[in-house]
């Protein structure tokens, strides 16, 4: 992917997860917690186009961060989203196309990754708690849960795509 | 008649033990007890052993 | 007497109502509380109840009810300290409740009445009111006694360091009451001598002038002798007042002096402080670097391994051809390109390469970009599904657990420096209490020298009432009065030599009693040798071999429980007292002594009375035997000490 630009954070919920997680994510901050909401954000299956307009503070991910750091993962998580969400009425040939095919296409797939994004990072919101520590706690507990398959939030999203899907395809 | 003065002597031992138990359980009792009462019935006892009224 | 319940409420540090049951089957109970939390103040419970009287320890206040409970109540509120001891003697039970209520006034919380009532179940199992109970209570446990029945063995401690002199009066005191002895006593003070005027010679010596006239050198003679007997009477007074003033001042340096020396120089201080703040700030730090730990962990880890989860869940959401077709392992384009190429005829199996399976090598070349991107959609779902293997929940577990033992010791350090400022704080600058000190010392010395001129002029005030009963007696000597009145005092200075060798005979008798009884129980529980002596005043001396005075706190520890034992056995013995049972409510110096000590004292305890109960500041499982551990309880307290409660079992680990 070509990142050309700092891909904008707008929105309460990304000031707020900066201002309150920046303490456990230190390291590349913002970038770090674009990554988590956006990983969190394909899991659901949700997007969210843009969060509510906020105030002057100016949150981004920059893109000399991406691109130093990232390794290629961007591209990675790209791939799984287009090849799995059912929030984008394609047809299997376009989303190969897109996830392996040339870079050129009218498609912005920054902007499509930022609504994942904007999704997970209200998820991620949800599990500040009043201390660092509870924080952590839940950020591990809901991490936990949602892996080893106890999370019942997405447990119902997938049954619920499950028959979306049946009648589409 | 007049006593031997060991008589006396047991008589006044007596009468002052008496005196100063009384004395005793009188003062737990939160009652009033000087100390010149007391010398002054030893004195009077004294005075009776001896036989001398005055 | 064996002491059933006690119970109380708002009384010194005990704000709520709290309740001990006392084992009565002959076991030990133990009441465990450390020092400043309350466990002296629960065992002058049990005086207070019984007698109404309490000692209290200079550095407390010497207000009955509980402080914070006084905060919490209104002016004009009335409230109530009250303690209640059931017990059971002569086969009757028997409860005693005292209660003193307090109203709270603009300035100061003021007693305003006493309540003080014993009640006695009967046959029926109804209670009745029992009258005069101050008189009840002296026949069943004599207050002269007190002291033993209520031991407290730490303060016996420090008396014995210094000579042990308030042990002495105090023992010679209840031995004395024990015997009637103070009845003699007492009588020999009426009795008096010729000089004290208000005694029964006294008054016999100076009627030897009473029938002479006024104004005669006899009665010039009267005059003198009661005016000087006043002024002597004054005189001693004074002294008296003086003499204790100066051992207040005394014991204020020795305080002092003990404050100081336990007293942290201020340089001590500042040197652990910093050595707290560095440990903590260190661990405030640790706690950042393991939470950032946990924060890299899971951006390392944890958004791949979602995406892992997520395509192979994908399979069930979106069914996609490309998934389906699979090229088999190890098959990739430059194979296929080589198998298809018409020069190949043979596989690289060995199978010829047919129709079929050309057909099926150009299947294969279909699944290869730019024809299709089914081999490369394999090659991503492999590479996602190795992201998979790095999820370990036990990695954050840990990471967090770091965390929170981190804070943990962060916060007992920060606890630490908290305390430590406290401590400063209360132990005050060492200049202030140099001054305060030598304040005291430059007062003793200024009493010495008032004591020295007062004694001077009683010596004075002595002679001339010597001078002038020499010169009446002179005078007298002739005339009947002064016959008959000497007459009388030969029978009095009789009956007193009478009193006096009583008393001579018996505190020589007691004291030697009192002494092989100590003794044989001090061979029992020290493991060296000690000689112990009881003089007939009853002052106790603990000498070694080679008639050293003992001066170790843990000899000592080990003397006062063999004092007190040899006490009890005296008391039992004794003709008036032998049919009754006391009970021994001890609190015991049992970490003065050594282990081998201590399992000796414990050993000992059941022997001391039918009842016994301890209050111990230190962990005395080890040593008791199982069978003799009766009713167990433990005293905690809140931080700021003042409020205290008392709970069953053995809290202490």
């Amino acid at each position: 992917m070509d990142i050309t630009s700092d891909i904008r954070l707008k929105g309460k919920a990304w000031e707020q997860a900066i201002s309150e997680l920046s303490d456990i994510f230190v390291t590349r901050t913002n970038y770090s917690l674009f990554m988590l909401s956006l990983a969190i954000g394909i899991m659901y299956d949700k997007r969210i186009p843009s969060l509510d307009e906020d105030g002057d503070e100016n949150r981004s991910v920059p893109r000399n961060v991406i691109n130093t750091h990232d390794n290629g993962k961007l591209d990675f998580f790209f791939q799984a989203a287009i090849l799995s969400t059912t929030t984008e009425d394609k047809k299997e040939d376009e989303r190969l196309e897109l996830a392996f095919g040339d870079e050129k296409t009218e498609f912005n797939k920054v902007n499509f990754l930022l609504q994942f994004a904007n999704y997970g990072v209200t998820k991620l919101v949800e599990l500040i708690g009043d201390t660092p520590l509870e924080t952590m706690e839940k950020i591990k507990n809901f991490l936990v849960t949602s892996i080893e398959g106890n999370n019942f939030e997405i447990d119902e999203l997938m049954l619920e795509e499950m028959e979306i899907s049946e009648d589409d395809l | 008649m007049s006593k031997s003065s060991d008589e006396i002597v047991d008589e006044m031992i007596v009468f002052i033990e008496k005196e100063e138990k009384d004395l005793q359980a009188a003062k737990r009792a939160n009652e009033k007890g000087t100390r010149t009462d007391i010398v002054n019935r030893i004195l009077q006892k004294l005075d009776t052993e001896m036989g001398d009224e005055n | 007497m064996k002491i059933k319940t006690i119970e109380y409420e708002n009384f010194r540090n005990f704000k709520d109502y709290g309740k001990i049951k006392c084992s009565t089957d002959g076991r030990l109970t133990v009441v465990y509380g450390k020092n400043g939390d309350g466990k002296t103040t629960l065992h002058q419970l049990f005086q207070w109840v019984f007698y109404g009287q309490i000692k209290f320890n200079k550095t407390t206040t010497d207000t009955l009810y509980n402080l914070a409970l006084n905060d919490e109540k209104n002016y004009e509120d009335r409230f109530d300290v009250w303690g209640r001891i059931e017990f059971e003697h002569d086969g009757s039970n028997y409860s005693l409740t005292r209660t003193h209520t307090y109203k709270k006034g603009i300035d100061s919380t003021d007693k305003i009445s006493e309540d003080f009532s014993l009640q006695k179940e009967d046959n029926e199992f109804n209670w009745k009111r029992v009258d005069r109970p101050n008189e009840a209570v002296e026949r069943m446990l004599p207050s002269g006694l007190a002291e033993y029945f209520f031991f407290d063995g730490e303060s016996m401690i420090a008396d014995l360091r210094v000579k042990g002199r308030d042990s002495a009066s105090k023992l010679r005191k209840a031995i004395y009451s024990m015997f009637d002895l103070d009845i003699v006593e007492s009588a020999l003070g009426h009795i008096g001598k010729a000089d004290l005027k208000s005694t029964v010679i006294g008054k016999l010596y100076i009627s030897k002038g009473t029938t002479v006239s006024s104004g005669s050198d006899i009665s010039s003679k009267m005059t003198n002798i009661e005016m000087s007997q006043n002024k002597i009477e004054k005189a001693k007074e004074d002294i008296a007042k003086e003499e204790n003033e100066r051992k207040k001042q005394k014991q204020t340096i020795n305080e002092i002096s003990e404050k100081i020396g336990s007293t942290k120089s201020k340089e001590e201080y500042e040197e652990k402080r910093q050595k707290y703040v560095k440990e903590r700030d260190a661990f405030i730090e640790k706690t950042k670097e393991d939470m950032q730990a946990f924060g890299n962990t899971i951006i390392e880890k944890y958004p791949q391994i979602i995406i892992s989860k997520v395509v192979n869940d994908a399979k069930n959401k979106l069914k996609l051809k490309v998934d389906s077709e699979r090229l088999p392992e190890g098959v990739n384009k430059r194979l296929i390109t080589y198998l298809s190429s018409m020069n190949t005829k043979k596989c690289i199996c060995g199978n010829t390469l047919g129709v079929a399976e050309r057909s099926r090598i150009k299947r294969y070349q279909e699944m290869l970009p730019p024809l299709s991107y089914s081999s490369t959609y394999q090659d991503f779902k492999k590479t996602v599904e190795r992201w998979k293997t790095d999820y370990d929940k036990d990695e954050l577990e840990s990471k967090i657990r770091a965390v929170i033992s981190d804070q943990e010791f962060a916060h007992n350090r920060d606890r630490d420096i908290i305390n430590l400022d406290e401590e400063e704080k209360k132990s005050g600058d060492i200049e202030d209490l140099i001054i305060a000190r030598q304040e005291a010392t430059d007062k003793v010395t200024e009493l010495d020298e008032s004591l020295s001129a007062r004694k001077g002029l009683l010596d004075k005030l002595n002679l001339f009432l010597k001078q002038e009963m020499k010169k009446f007696d002179e005078l007298t000597e002739k005339n009947e009065a002064s016959q008959k009145a000497s007459a009388k005092i030969e029978i009095m200075e009789l009956v007193a030599q009478v009193f006096t060798n009583k008393l001579n005979i018996a505190a020589e008798e007691y004291s030697k009693k009192l002494q092989g009884t100590i003794q044989n129980l001090l061979d029992v529980m020290l493991t060296s040798k000690r000689k112990v002596s009881v003089s007939s005043d009853f002052t106790v001396r603990v000498t070694d071999s080679y008639n050293d005075e003992s001066k170790s706190e843990g000899q000592f520890a080990v003397v006062s429980f063999a004092y007190i034992g040899g006490i009890l056995k005296m008391i039992r013995e004794n003709e008036d007292l032998k049919e009754k049972e006391f009970p021994l409510v001890l609190d015991g110096p049992f970490s003065k002594l050594d282990a081998d000590q201590r399992q000796n004292v414990v050993d000992m305890l059941p022997e001391l009375a039918s009842q016994v109960i301890v209050f111990s500041k230190d962990d005395l499982h080890d040593v008791l035997k199982e069978d003799y551990v009766g009713n167990i309880y433990t005293i905690t307290s809140n931080e700021e000490k003042n409020i205290a409660q008392v709970e069953e079992g053995k809290l202490w680990t």
